[in-house]
């Protein structure tokens, strides 16, 4: 689709957010649009959002509701969400029941009630709702069908030549897809409710959107009291991605950037593994302190804890965040866990991203970030973990992301996400037995593009963060979780001493 | 009616009619200026609710006692619940101070349940879609 092209059909913008990403810019102007899906999939919702953002004095719309919609009913629980603007009621819409003339099946006498409401009224948007209890069940087969393809067609053709766009809502499943009025509609919206186990999450697929070249695949959508938002998928813009600089970004950990062989790169993805308590956090909230002291913006993107909980325990073991967060340097993001859509998060992140101007984002971590995916989208992780994480590097920022492994001993394990294939750099950490003491250990397993420490080298966790210790370069078997000296270290520097 | 009316609604109902029979002198323009209200309102429900909606909402407007109303009865022409067609009649056998009042009431007692439903101000809005004919009206502007 050329500009040139775009310019010639007037572009509308739905209203809703996310939804003209999905389309492509809007809806064409004029459009014949069909709104279809399962019962409580939001398509009444949907309809009534971009209406109500269209919709003026000048412009008005006209809202049919047939068999099976009461009017006052859908007022009443329509009028709940914040864009329904009982001012526009009813200068800019007006709802107008269609119940008698849908009740005597006659299509012409529907058709004839449309003509003249639109005739009196001029608008410029009209919806059907249902149009599916128009066209009734008993006419979707035999010689029916003709008449319902003449009828579809009669009023696709009198609402394009009335210069209206229009918006007819109907109940379809996947298999009817064969029905008459999908071969007329410019565009059509398809709407899904999945329900996996305890979860359940609405989809939205733009089938065909003619005039427009609109975003493929399902796209999860939300309702809220705010209405409907449309997460849009993010497809590779390979393009659009942002030169890599040859920084270095300081760990804030002591002795790690020695081990990377000068700091993180910046724009890497790094996956910091390890068990339970072995401070995997803490390196995370230290990476993010010394990008703070360096006048860098932050996103920390927390999943296990409220961001209350988070910036409380920030506090009492490392650094009083707060400052930063209520000077918008900082953004911890908490996302409701659960039900929640890869799409979501990332537009959360992104957001907070975009909002602060960050440079650095933590995801703490993977582990709870699966927990709070709907089942639907665990099953796709590694897909749904690649399309965030290559979102978020377009955009130029270095990522750290904690992961919780279960040491498996003997051998090492990064993690149980297997997602190590879209990392840069990955750190391990795991527990040893060394004369009877637990100790915590840290290798650099990965480094695209960087020498780095090869390792494993003893770390503390102390009053003021994580401090990498001496080599275990004098120790063999250090992978089974009990290692033996086998000679002294040559420089070897104890964290307590 | 079932219950009173609340007074907000009762107010609104005293403008809605006032508005309509600004200037009717003779108690015929009363009755004619109130029946175009009638008229009017019930179709402006019935375009918006339907036909159904229309008669399930004075049902529930009307209780069983003002079904059987005189002066109620008497502004219809037929035992139709949602036909207010005969407010003329209505006026010329009660007078103007008696059907304003019964009007008054069964308009407030809709504004009530409707708005109940949707809220106060869209029940005003389905009833009164677009005001008075201009003629009508002195200034435009809703009661």
């Amino acid at each position: 689709m050329t500009a040139s092209e775009f310019q010639f059909i007037r572009n509308i913008v739905t209203g809703v957010p996310g939804l003209d990403a999905v389309l492509g810019g809007g809806l064409c102007e004029y459009s014949f649009n069909l709104v279809a899906g399962a019962p409580g999939a939001g398509k009444t919702t949907l309809v009534q959002q971009m209406l109500f953002a269209n919709a003026t004095h000048a412009q008005p719309a006209i809202y049919f509701t047939v068999l099976g919609e009461p009017t006052i009913k859908l007022i009443r629980y329509q009028r709940q969400f914040a864009f329904f603007d009982p001012e526009k009621v009813p200068s800019a819409i007006r709802f107008v029941n269609l119940t008698a003339e849908a009740a005597s099946g006659d299509l012409e006498a529907v058709l004839r009630r449309i003509v003249t409401e639109v005739s009196k009224t001029k608008p410029s948007f009209v919806a059907v709702d249902s149009f599916r209890t128009i066209l009734g069940e008993g006419q979707s087969n035999g010689g029916a069908d003709v008449a319902m393809a003449r009828f579809v067609q009669h009023l696709a053709q009198q609402l394009t030549s009335w210069e209206v766009t229009s918006f007819l809502i109907g109940e379809y499943a996947e298999s009817e897809r064969r029905h008459p009025v999908f071969t007329v509609a410019d565009s059509i919206l398809w709407l899904s409710e999945d329900v996996d186990r305890n979860s359940t999450t609405r989809k939205l697929r733009a089938v065909k959107v003619r005039g427009r070249s609109p975003m493929p695949g399902l796209h999860t959508i939300r309702i809220t009291q705010a209405g409907m938002q449309v997460f849009p998928r993010i497809p590779e813009h390979a393009n659009e991605r942002v030169v890599r600089s040859n920084r270095r970004l300081a760990t804030g950990v002591p002795g790690l950037d020695e081990m990377t062989g000068g700091g993180i790169p910046a724009g890497d993805v790094v996956l910091l593994t390890g068990p339970a308590g072995s401070g995997k956090t803490t390196f995370a909230t230290q990476f993010v302190a010394q990008g703070l002291s360096e006048g860098e913006r932050c996103v920390v993107a927390v999943f296990e804890e409220y961001p209350e909980t988070y910036l409380a325990r920030a506090k009492t073991n490392l650094v009083d965040f707060s400052k930063m967060v209520a000077e918008g340097k900082l953004a911890v993001t908490y996302l409701r866990p659960l039900d929640l859509s890869v799409d979501e998060t990332l537009d959360e992140v992104r957001g907070a991203v975009k909002r602060v101007g960050a440079t650095r984002v933590v995801i703490d971590s993977l582990s709870g970030f699966e927990v709070a995916l709907a089942p639907s989208y665990r099953e796709d992780f590694r897909e749904s973990l690649y399309r965030l994480v290559g979102a978020l590097t377009a955009t130029g920022v270095t990522v750290m992301m904690t992961a919780e492994v279960i040491d498996p001993y003997p051998g090492v394990r990064f993690t149980s996400e297997r997602v190590s294939f879209i990392t840069d750099d990955i750190f391990v950490q795991r527990y040893v037995e060394i004369d009877g003491h637990l100790r915590k250990v840290l290798a650099v397993v990965k480094m695209r593009g960087s020498d780095h420490a090869t390792d494993f080298r003893a770390y503390e966790l102390t009053g003021t963060g994580a401090i990498i210790g001496e080599s275990l370069e004098g120790y063999h078997g250090i992978t089974t979780g009990v290692p033996n000296l086998v000679r002294a270290p040559a420089d070897a520097v104890s964290p307590s001493e | 009616m079932t219950s009173a009316p609340s007074p907000v609604a009762r107010d609104t109902a005293r403008r809605l009619l006032a508005r309509e029979v600004a200037g009717a002198g003779e108690p015929e323009s009363a009755g004619l200026a109130m029946q175009a209200l009638c008229t009017r309102i019930t179709e402006n429900l019935r375009r918006s609710v339907g036909d159904d909606g229309y008669n399930a909402l004075l049902v529930r407007v009307l209780g069983p006692t003002d079904e059987a109303d005189p002066v109620l009865l008497a502004l219809r022409s037929s035992h139709a619940v949602g036909s207010l067609d005969a407010v003329v009649a209505g006026v010329a056998s009660h007078g103007v101070p008696t059907v304003t009042a019964a009007l008054e009431a069964l308009l407030a007692r809709l504004l009530d349940v409707l708005g109940s439903l949707v809220g106060p101000d869209m029940a005003l809005s389905l009833l009164d879609l677009d005001g008075p004919p201009s003629s009508a009206s002195s200034n435009g502007q809703r009661p």
